[in-house]
């Protein structure tokens, strides 16, 4: 047959059908069907009564015939011509009425029954003739037929023009329900005027449909094509409820994440090289413009900087900035719009110059390769051009935060004509420690004089490209010593990282290189930080904003500081009494002042 | 085939429409609460800097001691890393303070009120302090474990209101016609309001406990409904100079909104000197705060505070 060579499982969609519905097909007007039936047509007692009908039963399928009623109904899904077509085919109906089959209900259902099994109906039901009951006479294997047309309500009715009725099929007794299905479906059909169906190729299935349709159809075709349609539809509302499911479940992913306002934790950056490495750099949080906190001068009424400006004065210091041309808006600028005008004297060191930002050109290339040479050359060109400015001269990197009032106050207690170095100490490789680079260290005036010389006598060489570890070895060889940075209780104040990274226990893995690195004993968590630290690294420019707010503005009313850094360098010699009344006599001078 | 995809797209189309729909007519209630919230606000300012200076030696000590700010923090089993942050940071700073959990929770101490509807828990909250505490303390702050309040800001900002007129201060938003104050930012009521509110918190009609009818609100806007009841109304709390004081967002959310407003220019500062509270911080973020607020800062820059409030004894993370 050729419907079974059908490519896919899907029966063929066949136009034109729309008053037909599965509903309309699964429930057949039954109640009609089986008045009808009761009031025109005998069943029969059950069994095949008559030789026809066993005739027509050895042409069924074995295994269709052997399934019970209910899984017939379920029908196949094969490709079968539309209910309409095949009356068409066959020229069975539609007007043919005559050529129904309006004989008396035994012999002409009968003998109708043998010359095209399962299609009588047609004309017989138009007629609204007992065809029905020639049908039911049948025998058994027609069973139910459709109710006569006769009855209008009823889907069968109005023979106009389908004519076609499904199937008397040559199903025993058994097989009635199914047999009542077609006729709904035939009746569903039957309500309008029969049309030539466009048969739509969807897929091999109607072809070999179309080529069925040709054939005198066995009954159980018609029976699987009503079924087919009904599934069909069946299909389609599913298809339609999941289609729908989905696309509500989608716009809701889709609106939930564009309305929620999470809170967003910063990556873990986590850098695997102690050297300095900045590829890593996200541009998420590259911010276009910037912002001055100082236009706020009303709320600093009340503070008193006289301190801090003694200090300024005293403690002279020149800051440098490594940055590059690619750099400039995107992290120098934020630089220069935080701490760096609160060095005396800033100066961003470039490999090409740009006289708007300004950056002072070193005639090196960039790269990370280039970090040691552009070193050695922003040290000269300071020597060179600024060192009577100066008292000490501090590197940072453009992602470096630099609170200068304590950097001026740890360097209060040293003098600039020692030959002494500060940073965040490492241990490895050099004796002595070196700092490291990212963190940022400011050599004394001394210590940069000897730099600068012992390139010219060649004592130091641009021995690699490590910028912090070439120095440091250099520091060592010219005798410059590696200063203690910590503050009075022995907390760091020159970090390689952001805060977080250094107050959160367990960021930082236990595995990573800067556990082994750290000179002194690393501390995590409130520990690990002086309340007057120096500089932080890796700072992003949301964050360098974040820090000058959080460090020069915002700060809580009346609060009594925990540390106070002019005690004596043995702060747990003294009792906390003590401590606090040394602060409320400092703060009692100050007013004086 | 054709036809089941059909009915498929159409199927997909249909959903993405109809929950476009619902999202869109939810969320225009909400915005169209937060739009317009600008001159219609009661506001109410910070003391002024040269005021506070004039008072006298005594008069600070008294105000010192007689400002006592009561916290109530509500908090969820699932938020058990918000609020040890919380525990571990700010809320060391009240004079007392309590966490009221919708459940106990073995690993910390708390008030539980057994039940997870928020406004259900703001009442209960509201009604046990009401009743244990109404005679100790003058003010009372309430906060989700997201926020992150400097107690002594909020001290300065109450110096010297009278805590029995009936305030109910943070950041407000107006939606309609109702201001109410965002739970976000934290809330603060004198004990005036606070008595007026459990007094309308028995009336189930004026305040009930499952207020609106298809939307559930908001328990801050449920607050704030009860509290007009009363005659408690809203007000914005701001700095001399106007900058909201309570923020319902973090720092560097609040400097990435005001810079991706004005990109290519110079802004103001975004936020108050004397802010009181920042939110939607991750417990990290907290500890990164604290360390910042309360112990980095620069040499050298000293301040004439009116009033004195020392370290809390046994810690030393503050």
């Amino acid at each position: 047959m050729a419907f079974w060579k059908c490519r896919g499982s899907r029966p063929a969609e066949v136009k034109g059908q729309r008053g037909w519905k599965a509903a309309e097909l699964r429930s057949p007007a039954r109640a009609h069907d089986t008045a009808a039936f009761s009031q025109d047509r005998r069943r029969p007692a059950g069994g095949l009564p008559t030789r026809q009908a066993r005739a027509l039963l050895a042409a069924w399928p074995d295994d269709v015939a052997a399934l019970p009623a209910g899984k017939r109904r379920g029908g196949r899904k094969d490709g079968f011509p539309s209910p309409r077509e095949i009356p068409a085919a066959w020229g069975v109906q539609s007007g043919g009425g005559g050529r129904g089959p309006p004989a008396p209900p035994t012999d002409g259902g009968g003998g109708r029954a043998r010359a095209r099994p399962g299609w009588t109906e047609p004309a017989a039901t138009r007629r609204g003739s007992p065809g029905g009951q020639g049908l039911n006479a049948r025998a058994g294997e027609a069973g139910e037929g459709p109710a006569p047309r006769r009855s209008p309500p009823n889907e069968l009715g109005g023979g106009a023009g389908r004519g076609w009725s499904p199937s008397p099929l040559g199903p025993p007794a058994g097989v009635r329900s199914a047999g009542q299905r077609d006729g709904a479906a035939g009746g569903g059909v039957g309500r309008r005027v029969w049309r030539r169906p466009r048969l739509r190729a969807a897929n091999g299935c109607l072809r070999a449909a179309r080529l069925s349709a040709r054939r005198p159809p066995a009954g159980r075709r018609v029976y699987y094509l009503q079924e087919m349609a009904s599934s069909k539809s069946l299909m389609n509302l599913l298809t339609f409820t999941f289609g729908s499911a989905i696309g509500f479940f989608i716009c809701y992913l889709l609106f939930s994440i564009i309305l929620e306002e999470e809170v967003k934790i910063q990556p873990h950056i986590l850098h695997n090289d102690p050297h300095g490495q900045h590829s890593a750099d996200s541009d998420n949080n590259q911010l276009q413009g910037q912002m001055n906190f100082n236009a706020d001068s009303g709320q600093h009424k009340d503070e008193n900087k006289n301190i801090a400006e003694g200090l300024y004065q005293k403690v002279k210091i020149l800051c440098w900035v490594m940055t590059g041309p690619q750099n400039l808006e995107k992290k120098a600028k934020h630089v220069k719009a935080t701490w760096a005008q609160r060095c005396n004297k800033i100066l961003f060191m470039s490999s090409e110059e740009n006289k708007d930002f300004p950056t002072v050109g070193l005639e090196t290339k960039e790269g990370r390769d280039q970090l040691y040479w552009k070193t050695i050359k922003a040290f000269q060109y300071v020597y060179d051009h600024y060192f009577d400015d100066a008292d000490w001269f501090m590197k940072a990197d453009d992602d470096t935060y630099v609170i200068l009032d304590n950097l001026r106050w740890l360097l209060s207690k040293y003098s600039p004509e020692q030959p002494i170095y500060f940073g965040r100490r490492f241990k490895p490789y050099v004796k002595q420690g070196y700092m490291s680079g990212g963190a940022g260290y400011v050599l004394s005036k001394e210590a940069l004089k000897r730099f600068v010389a012992a390139f010219k006598t060649n004592k130091c060489s641009h021995s690699s490209s490590i910028e912090d570890l070439a120095l440091g070895k250099c520091m060592e060889i010219i005798n410059v010593e590696a200063g203690d940075s910590r503050d009075t209780s022995g907390r760091e104040t020159f970090h390689p990282f952001v805060p977080e990274h250094h107050l959160i226990r367990g960021y930082l893995p236990k595995t990573f290189w800067y556990w082994n690195y750290n000179y002194y004993p690393a501390v995590e968590g409130p520990g690990c930080c002086s309340d007057l630290a120096v500089s932080f690294h890796y700072v992003d420019s949301v964050t360098m904003y974040h820090l000058e707010y959080l460090i020069y503005h915002l700060r809580p009313y009346g609060y009594l500081y925990r540390y106070n850094p002019d005690l004596a360098k043995n702060p747990e010699e003294q009792s906390k009494d003590e401590a606090l009344e040394d602060n409320q006599k400092l703060k009692q001078k100050i007013i004086e002042n | 085939m054709i036809s089941e995809s059909s009915s498929f797209v159409k199927g997909v189309v249909l959903g993405g429409a109809f929950c476009m729909l619902v999202t869109l007519l939810g969320h225009i209630k909400v915005g169209h609460g937060t739009k317009a919230h600008h001159h219609e606000h009661h506001h109410i300012q910070a003391p002024n800097k040269e005021d506070v200076l004039n008072l006298s030696e005594g008069e600070r000590v008294e105000l010192s001691k007689s400002i006592r700010v009561y916290c109530i923090i509500l908090v969820k089993p699932k938020d058990l890393g918000h609020w040890a942050a919380v525990k571990e940071t700010w809320s060391k700073h009240c004079d007392k303070v309590e966490f009221y959990s919708s459940e106990n929770v073995k690993v910390f101490d708390s008030v539980a009120l057994n039940t997870n509807d928020l406004w259900v828990m703001m009442r209960k909250a509201y009604k046990i302090t009401y009743e244990r505490y109404k005679d100790e303390f003058s003010w009372f702050f309430l906060a989700y474990p997201t926020t992150f309040a400097i107690i002594e800001n909020l001290k300065y900002f109450l110096l010297k209101k009278d805590p029995s007129q009936p305030f109910y201060i943070g950041h407000t938003v107006k939606s309609g016609d109702l201001e109410y104050v965002d739970g976000e930012g934290g809330i603060v009521l004198s004990i005036e309001s606070l008595t007026r509110l459990s007094r309308v918190l028995e009336d189930s009609d004026k305040c009930p406990e499952q207020g609106g009818m298809i939307w559930k609100l908001a328990e801050d806007k449920q607050l704030a409904i009860c509290l007009k009841y009363t005659g408690v109304f809203a007000e914005n709390a701001e700095d001399a100079e106007g900058k909201d004081v309570f923020n319902t967002k973090s720092v560097g959310a609040l400097i990435k909104e005001a810079m991706s407003t004005h990109p290519q220019q110079v802004v103001d500062g975004c936020c108050s000197d004397m802010a009181i509270t920042f939110s939607g911080l991750a417990p990290n973020h907290m500890h990164v705060m604290m360390y910042g607020v309360y112990r980095l800062r620069p040499y050298g820059h000293t301040y004439n505070d009116a009033l004195v409030f020392l370290p809390p004894a046994g810690s030393d993370n503050d």
